[in-house]
């Protein structure tokens, strides 16, 4: 297990990867190619089980470090020991740097718990995944405390872009979503408060999962604004994600906010044969996304036959809410140190927090209420719709020195932006999958899906459907 | 509505009522209501706080320079007029509903119906006095932190506040939004539930109102949990009080109650969350912009709590809201899986002189039993259980939608008849025959799809009954028309939701269909696959499953 230490000294802040890598680095295969990347193909064909997956795994990971800033964290014995039979035997995997895993600090992409214990136990999501048999191989970088949608972080470095390291990797589940990305793993799990996990899918153009609220415990995971956080699954294939879904998703009796149950597995939804009623949002959830945002997002909605637009009322109000609730929640949890040690925290970040502590109570009530009437009215329009169909970002993945972006004429700073489509949507707790479009010569894109509380399954099955239609593809 | 009338005379209680309809006007409503047909509350006089619209009186939530003149009447006592009740007029409370005294209103301090020395409770104080004084039969109140409840103890009657939610509170004056509830008060149990019954349901546009789900429970089981304090856990209480309480649970164990005693230290933690912390910041929300702007007419314990709450940033009131989450679980899991929890509902009467002397500690006392109920979205029902000791009275707390469980507790209690006929909840009628009759091996799946026993029934002869070979042994029942016999049995309703989820119980090869009872009636009822009756033995002859049993244990007796 590689501490925390040596990847600060290996990190640092210009991204120069120092000692670490250059004793390791003779190790790596220069002949290396990425095992199969799809973990129900591997099943499929019978090939599961064995260390070989997590070997090449590691390996990949060794090599993309310096060049991507994927991990914070390298189990590097994970493929020394046979792992247990199941669904996912042998499947490498990373999980975001704010899940418990057993014996290594959790770190939350923050220098101050640098210092903490090792955890002691795996969080349910990992420990599930484990269980089924696929192989941790690391922990991936993040912004601090999850606050941020870019994977910028002070102290552990920025997250490139495996597409163009000269780009963002988007965040705040920025290394997971990399990770996949770059070839190094077929799945990892991030967490999405506003977008954290749909955003960075987007820019590295993989699947990126937020299930419905109270779908996968958050036992063992860092809290960042309790009312949105949510587990989700970074992938490269449908089938992927849904195999995903199946082990880690269910009440574990520690979260009591996670109740979901369901009835079929949610790898039955893929290839079904159901008619789905695709609809593409207009509004607010359509202007400000760049042209060849909304040219992808059409084609999707083509592809799955949606007719009409629906436009969600009031959704400026929505990300005004949640933004409120956001930095409350995050203030809260983090309080004492912003007290006791702000100099410590990523500057992006303490700013945002700061700004939490001084929110008036009056403010977060009126946008609890006001998060009330706003579900009620678009799980009302939804009732007969399967699946949204809108823009996951409103640009493709910008560039590390250019940190502005232009909507509706208007220039505003990448981070203040990123969230524009993901954030209503998990502000009353809805699944959402970014299904990533391929574009000729340029950088991928992801497209939004989203549909009613407990209908992840009618989301697969879209995809699924995309996928084999050949609209979607990592 | 002449003889409420005469009542609100005769009791000289001016501080009762902040606004009182000219006794024509209410007569020519009854006069209207009687013209209809059917009505369920014709001849129903209620008394309204002044804290709920009521379109053609104002409403001032206990502050004349708050008033203002309704437009619409709130729904759920729309709800009641819809249904034949009239409205006479509008009651007095502690000011924006903030408190459970009753003294803190311009209006007067209201005095105890039985007492005038002694405080009447609040915040609903006036609602509670008019129905105790028989000046009306439905008092409406609103119930945050227990103001549906201290003023039904201190004036020995019912004090219902159903599940939080279901029943709109638009058009009510909010006092902590997230919390607030609409109450019942009335004289007996059945009327505070018909009250309720009817006032619940969808109101447009109320993003706090919650749908009944459908497998919500439909009554307490024969012999239902009941979770009570350890000792000593009620601390100091007025002379007699402790004993009356005593008094109550072996009324309840008499009764056919379990009595389980649990450590209730989460629930009176819960009861100190509502003031003590970041969530009085709900009630700057509510009327903090008016409070500020009108200094000097705002009641001077009621603008400290408001006032003292602008200040609150939000993360400290996620911080205790999170507080409340955490102790609303360790409250839950004490109760270790009991039907419902019973406490006093006050610690106290006390004089109005003692509240006027330390208005704020007194307050905050009286609701050490009461105050959790909203913050861990419990149903309660207040029921007087005087047992020698004047105004003592107990509730019954129960899990959200388990309000017919906490009915039919209380019931144990006051002694009042279940439900009569006609009066029973909305469900499915299954007439059961074997394993799933009472104390029969599978009657647990019943009560766990939340079915309540209705009565003995037998079918019109018109059936054959077969001993089936199954684990458990199990009755199979025939359609053979003319050559049947009649079988007896028991009747049982079942939330539509539960059916559906005990369906999906229902082994091979039982099945269910329609079945005839002796009264003409058709319910549903359980039937075999004909083919399972092959080699089976015909018991149509012992008339019913327990008969049956009764005949193979005197046989294994005799061997």
């Amino acid at each position: 297990v590689t501490t925390p230490t040596e990847l600060l000294e290996g990190f640092g802040n210009e991204l120069r990867v120092g000692p670490w890598t250059a004793t390791e680095s003779a190790l790596l295969d220069d002949d290396f190619t990425p095992p199969t990347l799809c973990a129900a193909a591997n099943q499929a064909a019978g090939e599961t089980g064995g260390t070989g997956a997590a070997a090449a795994a590691l390996a990949a990971a060794e090599e993309e470090q310096p060049r991507l800033t994927i991990f914070t964290t390298l189990l590097r014995d994970a493929a020394r020991d046979d792992p247990p039979a199941g669904s996912l035997s042998g499947v490498p995997f990373a999980v975001k740097d704010l899940f418990d895993v057993e014996g290594v600090v959790t770190l939350a992409g923050s220098k101050a718990k640098a210092a903490d214990a090792p955890a002691t136990a795996d969080a349910t999501a990992v420990a599930r995944l484990r269980g089924a048999g696929a192989v941790l191989v690391g922990a991936t970088n993040m912004d601090e405390f999850a606050y941020g949608f870019t994977t910028e972080n002070s102290h552990y470095g920025t997250t490139r872009n495996p597409h163009d390291p000269e780009r963002l990797a988007g965040g705040s589940s920025g290394g997971s979503a990399a990770a996949v990305a770059a070839g190094i793993v077929p799945l990892a799990l991030g967490t999405d408060t506003n977008g954290s996990v749909r955003v960075p899918a987007s820019f590295c153009g993989v699947y990126g999962l937020r299930p419905t609220s109270g779908r996968v415990p958050l036992s063992g995971a860092t809290l960042f604004a309790a009312s949105f956080d949510a587990v989700g699954i970074l992938a490269r294939s449908v089938g992927d994600v849904a195999l995903t879904l199946d082990v880690i998703a269910g009440p574990d009796g520690i979260d009591p906010c996670c109740r979901l149950t369901s009835e079929s597995p949610f790898t039955s939804f893929l290839g079904a044969e159901r008619p789905l009623r695709a609809v593409r949002s207009a509004g607010e959830l359509w202007a400000g996304a760049q042209p060849h945002v909304l040219d992808a997002v059409e084609r999707v909605a083509a592809a799955l036959g949606a007719r009409g637009a629906l436009e969600l009322p009031e959704v400026g109000r929505a990300r005004a809410a949640a933004s409120v609730m956001t930095a409350a929640e995050g203030a809260e949890r983090h309080q004492q140190l912003l007290r006791r040690n702000p100099e410590i925290v990523d500057p992006r970040v303490r700013g945002r927090f700061l700004a939490g502590l001084d929110v008036p109570a009056t403010d977060y009530l009126a946008a609890q209420r006001f998060r009330r009437w706003w579900r009620r009215q678009v799980l009302g329009l939804l009732a007969e719709v399967d699946v949204l169909v809108l823009p996951t970002t409103a640009c493709t993945a910008p560039r590390l020195d250019e940190p502005l972006i232009e909507i509706d004429g208007i220039t505003l700073p990448v981070g203040a932006v990123l969230g524009r489509f993901t954030q209503p949507l998990s502000f009353i707790g809805l699944p959402a999958l970014s299904v990533p479009v391929r574009r000729s010569g340029g950088l991928p894109i992801g497209v939004q899906l989203a549909s009613r509380p407990g209908e992840e399954g009618l989301l697969l099955a879209a995809a699924a459907l995309l996928e084999a239609a050949g609209v979607v593809s990592p | 509505v002449r003889a409420a009338y005469e009542r609100i005379r005769v009791a000289d209680r001016p501080e009762v009522w902040i606004s009182l309809r000219p006794e024509a006007d209410a007569l020519a409503d009854a006069e209207r209501v009687d013209a209809a047909v059917g009505l369920p509350l014709a001849g129903t006089i209620v008394a309204v706080k002044d804290n709920i619209d009521v379109a053609g009186l104002a409403t001032t939530a206990g502050c004349p320079a708050f008033a203002y003149e309704p437009e619409e009447t709130a729904p759920a006592v729309k709800r009641l007029l819809d249904a034949g009740a009239v409205v006479i007029g509008k009651t007095n409370l502690d000011q924006f509903a903030t408190g459970l005294v009753g003294t803190r209103s311009p209006y007067g301090a209201v005095r105890n119906a039985w007492d005038p020395e002694l405080v009447a409770g609040g915040s609903s104080s006036g609602s509670a006095v008019a129905v105790a004084l028989g000046m009306a039969d439905i008092g409406v109140g609103t119930d945050t932190a227990g103001s549906g409840r201290i003023p039904a103890a201190f004036q020995g009657i019912v004090g219902l506040k159903p599940t939080r939610g279901t029943i709109s509170t638009l058009g009510v004056v909010p006092a902590c939004r997230s919390y607030d509830c609409v109450s019942v008060f009335a004289r007996t149990i059945a009327e505070a539930e018909q009250a309720v019954a009817l006032m619940t349901g969808r109101a447009d546009g109320d993003p706090f109102q919650r749908d009944w789900p459908a497998d919500a429970p439909l009554g307490a089981p024969a012999a239902p949990a009941v979770a009570v304090p350890l000792p000593g856990q009620l601390g100091e209480l007025p002379d007699g009080w402790a004993e009356a309480f005593e008094h109550a649970v072996g009324r309840l164990a008499e009764a056919g109650a379990r009595v389980v005693p649990v450590d209730v230290s989460a629930f009176l933690q819960g009861a100190d969350l509502l003031y003590g912390t970041a969530l009085v910041a709900e009630r700057y929300a509510a009327v903090g912009a008016f409070v500020e702007a009108h200094p000097g007419e705002v009641d001077p314990s009621v603008a400290a709590i408001v006032l003292a709450a602008r200040d609150v940033r939000a993360h400290e009131l996620v911080r205790d809201r999170e507080r409340v989450e955490w102790t609303r679980l360790a409250a839950l899991a004490a109760l270790a899986g009991a039907d419902a929890l019973l406490l006093p509902t006050a610690p106290e009467h006390p004089t109005i002189a003692a509240v006027e002397a330390d208005p704020l500690a007194r307050n905050l006392r009286l609701g050490r039993f009461a105050s959790f109920a909203n913050l861990f979205d419990m149903c309660a029902l207040a029921v007087p259980a005087s047992g020698g000791a004047a105004s003592f009275g107990v509730t019954v707390f129960a899990p959200p939608f388990h309000d017919r469980i906490a009915a039919d507790i209380a019931r144990m209690l006051s002694g009042e008849p279940a439900r009569p006929a006609g009066g029973e909840p909305a469900g499915v009628s299954l007439l059961v025959l074997g394993a799933h009759l009472s104390g029969q091996p599978l009657n647990h799946q019943l009560l766990a799809h939340g079915g309540r026993f209705l009565r003995a029934a037998s079918t019109r002869p018109l059936y054959r009954m077969f001993a089936l070979d199954t684990v458990p042994a199990k009755p199979g029942l025939l359609h053979v028309g003319a050559a049947g016999a009649r079988v007896e049995g028991e009747l049982w309703l079942l939330p539509p939701g539960g059916l559906g989820a005990f369906l999906a119980l229902l082994p091979a090869p039982m099945t269910l269909g329609a079945v005839q009872l002796e009264d003409g009636t058709q319910v549903t009822g359980f039937f075999c696959q004909a083919s399972a009756t092959a080699g089976a033995a015909d018991i149509s002859a012992f008339g019913g499953w327990r008969a049956y049993l009764a005949s193979l244990q005197t046989a294994g007796a005799a061997r």
